[in-house]
């Protein structure tokens, strides 16, 4: 396949991931927990079955990980705000307790692992990933007063 | 005999200095630095401590203003907190790049017949000024936390910015073309160049 054919279909799977899968999944976190959980823990390589179908798995996995930087990117310049409000939608969507969710955030720093592959430029050690992982920290902060002292005092 | 023996010493002296002088430039580059070193302290700061999307989220007095607006105190303290780390990580991460970048320029330069005068001296009076500048703001970042300081690290920004510009001329493969392509997949490339105030 030439390397233009090849940029053409990696375009159409983003479109894909982003109209089938995301379209679905409410909230920039949700969005990022998702895609961080089609990566492979042992190899970093994503894999979605109905991606690689529709096309193949070496663009499937390079339309995820595009994905996955792009919502990464948007989280990581958003504003506190929105970052508490994100996490907001996807501590509520996981039906659990609130507390619980946000203490087991806080406690086991989940957070450390939705960043995208480390192979790129992107490494938990860089500027951005620090700004998330620091913006994400403040943000269980806010959650868990508001949960507290009830929400918005 | 005892007359001469101050200027024996002084001989002796200066002949170790220059033995080391000596030594110390005939040493392989594996102790100095090299030029993708320098390409890549290029692209860290081009691409990542540059950015004013990340400094301007660092300094942001919209999340401060949030923060203090709809959280407790300790929230509070806690957000000063992470956020003066950010911006102690950034200010040290930057003069190290930038330090780097002058080591290399430093001994590009030495071989390059085609200086001029002028511009190695603006050249050293901006490393002069962001290195002094970067001292203060570290400081004041320490003493009164990131949202006193923002017109100093708007200064060293630009100063940072300027002496990537200036350093990358003498740097062999850093076309116009390739600098373009770095510039393009900055997050902010095009905002003007004051971001903070």
């Amino acid at each position: 396949m030439s390397p233009e054919l090849k940029r053409m279909d990696v375009e159409a799977a983003i479109e894909d991931v982003k109209n089938r899968t995301l379209a679905g999944i409410s909230g920039e976190v949700a969005q990022l927990v998702y895609l961080a959980s089609t990566r492979d823990y042992n190899t970093g390589r994503y894999y979605h079955e109905g991606v690689a179908f529709r096309f193949s798995e070496e663009v499937a996995a390079m339309a995820l990980e595009a994905c996955h930087q792009e919502v990464f990117r948007r989280l990581v310049f958003s504003s506190l705000e929105d970052v508490v409000r994100q996490l907001e939608t996807y501590v509520h969507s996981t039906r659990a307790r609130p507390l619980e969710v946000l203490a087991a955030w806080r406690r086991l720093e989940p957070y450390r692992v939705v960043i995208p592959s480390a192979s790129g430029q992107l490494s938990p050690d860089s500027l951005p990933a620090k700004i998330f992982f620091s913006n994400v920290r403040i943000a269980l902060a806010v959650l868990e007063a508001r949960q507290q002292t009830g929400p918005h005092s | 005999m005892s007359q001469s023996a101050p200027f024996l010493a002084i001989g002796a002296l200066l002949l170790c200095f220059l033995a080391f002088w000596a030594w110390r430039n005939a040493r392989p580059a594996s102790g100095r630095i090299k030029l993708a070193e320098a390409q890549e302290a290029l692209t860290v700061l081009q691409l990542e401590l540059l950015s004013r999307a990340s400094v301007g989220q660092i300094f942001s007095l919209q999340d401060w203003s949030f923060v203090r607006s709809q959280t407790p105190p300790r929230v509070q303290q806690m957000f000063l907190q992470e956020r003066k780390t950010l911006a102690l990580i950034w200010l040290r991460r930057t003069r190290g790049q930038v330090a780097r970048l002058m080591a290399f320029h430093l001994k590009a330069a030495r071989g390059n017949t085609d200086l001029s005068p002028v511009g190695e001296i603006k050249l050293a009076v901006n490393y002069a000024s962001f290195l002094l500048l970067c001292g203060i703001l570290q400081s004041l970042i320490w003493a009164h936390g990131p949202f006193y300081a923002r017109e100093a690290v708007d200064r060293a920004f630009v100063l940072a910015e300027q002496l990537c510009s200036l350093s990358r001329r003498l740097m062999p493969g850093e076309d116009a073309g390739n600098i373009g392509a770095v510039e393009r997949t900055r997050p902010g490339g095009q905002q003007p160049t004051r971001f903070l105030l």
